[in-house]
């Protein structure tokens, strides 16, 4: 019973420390990009390290681990209770993900509080100055980043009603996501292919737009609200199907 | 009046295309390009009527297809050819309606919270079936007694023994108190004991709920015990819909005459008046089991009686389960 406590509680501490550990990489990378030079791109280093610092909290909210087991329960036939009870199997991944969420944000949300504080004495980060709507704006794109990556993991999920094996496409999701929504990168250091994929994908609602509105740097328009509320539409509109169509191919394995 | 169906399915088919691997890493090399398929009819084209309170059995070899006529039953797998009607519902509908009125037991599939207590589990399937709270409290009472399991529900389910676990699958399954239950070998892997148990307690729900019940095993004393009518399935098709009285008075060919001698009898003589299966002399006990065609039962217990020196005779039916197995091998062959 001990050991498996001192187990739990130091994957605890090197799980929060694996989550601040990379932007002290991305700190060190930029300021030896940064030597010589006050401004790149229009970001100078204290407010690159804010977007990185804002990065890791939205990574934190709307990031998805779920495709691999749940990729497997359904290649395994275990999904036959939901199926037999009037209970959507949809809503089970939803919720549990997002309890599973909000137990691991009740748990590192004050360790990010007490690491940004830190940082901020020995490195140079930004203050953030922002009224309150910005705040709920910020956490509203949160909401809707965080369903947008939730989407795009059922996707993949449920290709596996169709193919024996499609945990593999988590990485592609992952290098995606990273890439065209300003999570790698600021978008202005991107290349001019990838600024015209990010433009036309919704991912940047994930992370770009959110952060730089907050940081000052970009103004809302109504029509960014359309888009988005527009392209989560077709989102929900596309798992709709793709669920109507997955259980015809459901073959339940075992028993 | 025959009551009307419950349960009716019509030439209901699943046919499944299975990827046929060859083995090795250059089999798994040439499935790169070239992949060979087998279409492989798991139900080929079965129909049947049940009607309410009736308790079912679907007997079948491994791989028979009675699992499978079960989940497209319950609405998981999509028929490739037929429509099943439960309850006057299309199970594929799934309709939260028709979800609440049936049960689904699978004896190899777990459906309790590995982790948490059964009644945890209990709780879900409490709020998941929207059951009322007096409802629920006066079925989960009347079922923990029948199962006498009130030790048993707070005590985390990976710690259960087998036969524990599957008393609670069975109450977790009736909470909402189904109307159909279709129950897939649910005594498998238990103990004589234990069988007998969920065999009580499946008749005395059936009794007391009038429940439709279709129950697939392996164990012939489930059958014999609960079901008064038999379907049985080979290689997709319904080979026989009956009474189980009439699967003996179709198939059985013999019956077994078991006699007891005063005096030492031979082999010799007894094997002219059927099929000798045992004999026993151990110079005081003298026994022999012959088997006669059915029609001459009798005659030639007449005929053993009168020329041997007879203190027991008795004449049974052979067990079911050898006549089963006579029934799938002459569909074999």
């Amino acid at each position: 019973m001990f050991i498996r406590s001192l187990q739990f509680r130091t994957e605890l501490v090197i799980y929060v420390l694996l989550d601040i550990l990379p932007f002290f990489v991305l700190f060190f990378v930029w300021q030896a990009a940064f030597s010589g030079k006050t401004e790149i791109n229009s970001f100078t280093l204290p407010q690159i390290t804010q977007y990185y610092f804002l990065v890791m909290i939205i990574e934190r909210v709307t990031s998805t681990y779920f495709e691999n087991w749940r990729a497997t329960e359904i290649r395994e036939g275990k999904i036959d209770y939901f199926l037999t009870r009037p209970f959507s199997y949809i809503n089970d991944v939803f919720s549990k993900d997002v309890g599973g969420k909000l137990v691991s944000l009740a748990i590192s949300l004050p360790g990010l509080a007490v690491a940004f504080f830190l940082i901020s004495l020995v490195l140079p980060v930004a203050p953030l100055s922002v009224a309150p709507h910005q705040i709920f704006i910020f956490i509203f794109f949160m909401i809707t980043g965080y369903l947008i990556q939730f989407m795009i993991a059922l996707w993949i999920v449920l290709l596996t009603f169709w193919f024996e094996g499609s945990s593999g496409l988590e990485h592609f999701k992952w290098i995606s996501v990273s890439l065209f929504s300003g999570a790698m990168i600021p978008t202005t250091f991107m290349p001019t292919w990838i600024q015209s994929v990010y433009q036309f994908l919704p991912l940047k609602y994930i992370f770009a737009v959110p952060i730089t509105y907050l940081q000052g740097t970009l103004s809302l328009t109504p029509g960014m609200f359309l888009e988005l509320a527009i392209a989560l539409l077709c989102m929900f509109g596309i798992t709709r199907v793709f669920w109507h169509y997955a259980l015809y191919q459901y073959s339940s394995a075992g028993g | 009046m025959s009551k009307p169906p419950i349960i009716s399915i019509t030439n209901l088919k699943k046919h499944f295309k299975v990827y046929k691997k060859k083995p090795g890493l250059w089999g798994s090399i040439q499935s790169l390009w070239h992949r060979e398929y087998e279409v492989v009819k798991a139900v080929d084209g079965i129909s049947f009527d049940i009607a309410e309170g009736e308790i079912v059995g679907f007997i079948g070899m491994n791989g028979a297809g009675k699992t499978t006529t079960l989940k497209m039953l319950s609405g998981l797998l999509y028929p490739t050819e037929g429509q099943p009607s439960v309850l006057g519902y299309n199970p594929w509908e799934r309709k939260a309606s028709f979800q609440k009125q049936f049960a689904l037991v699978m004896g190899q599939k777990n459906q309790l919270w590995w982790d948490l207590p059964a009644v945890e589990t209990f709780y879900l399937n409490k709020a998941i079936y929207e059951i009322p709270d007096e409802q629920f409290e006066k079925t989960l009472k009347k079922l923990v007694k029948l199962l006498d399991v009130e030790d048993i529900i707070r005590i985390q389910v990976r710690k259960l023994s087998l036969g524990q676990r599957m008393k609670c699958e069975l109450i977790a399954a009736l909470l909402h108190n189904p109307k159909v239950l279709f129950l897939d070998e649910p005594t498998i892997g238990l103990d004589v004991v234990m069988q007998k148990t969920l065999r009580d307690f499946i008749k005395a729900y059936n009794k007391e709920f009038g429940a439709t019940i279709i129950l697939t095993s392996h164990y012939m004393d489930d059958v014999k015990e609960l079901c008064e009518r038999a379907i049985i399935i080979d290689h997709g098709k319904k080979i026989f819909d009956g009474k189980l009285q009439d699967i003996i008075d179709k198939y059985a060919r013999n019956k077994k005459l078991s006699l007891v001698f005063s005096e030492p009898v031979t082999k010799k003589d007894l094997q002219a008046f059927g099929d000798l299966k045992e004999f026993s002399d151990d110079g005081s006990h003298y026994t022999a089991t012959l088997l006669v065609a059915r029609k001459k039962a009798t005659a030639v217990a007449a005929q053993v009686l009168s020329k041997f020196p007879v203190v027991d005779v008795t004449i049974e039916e052979p067990p079911i389960e050898a006549i089963i197995r006579e029934v799938f091998s002459k569909e074999g062959s």
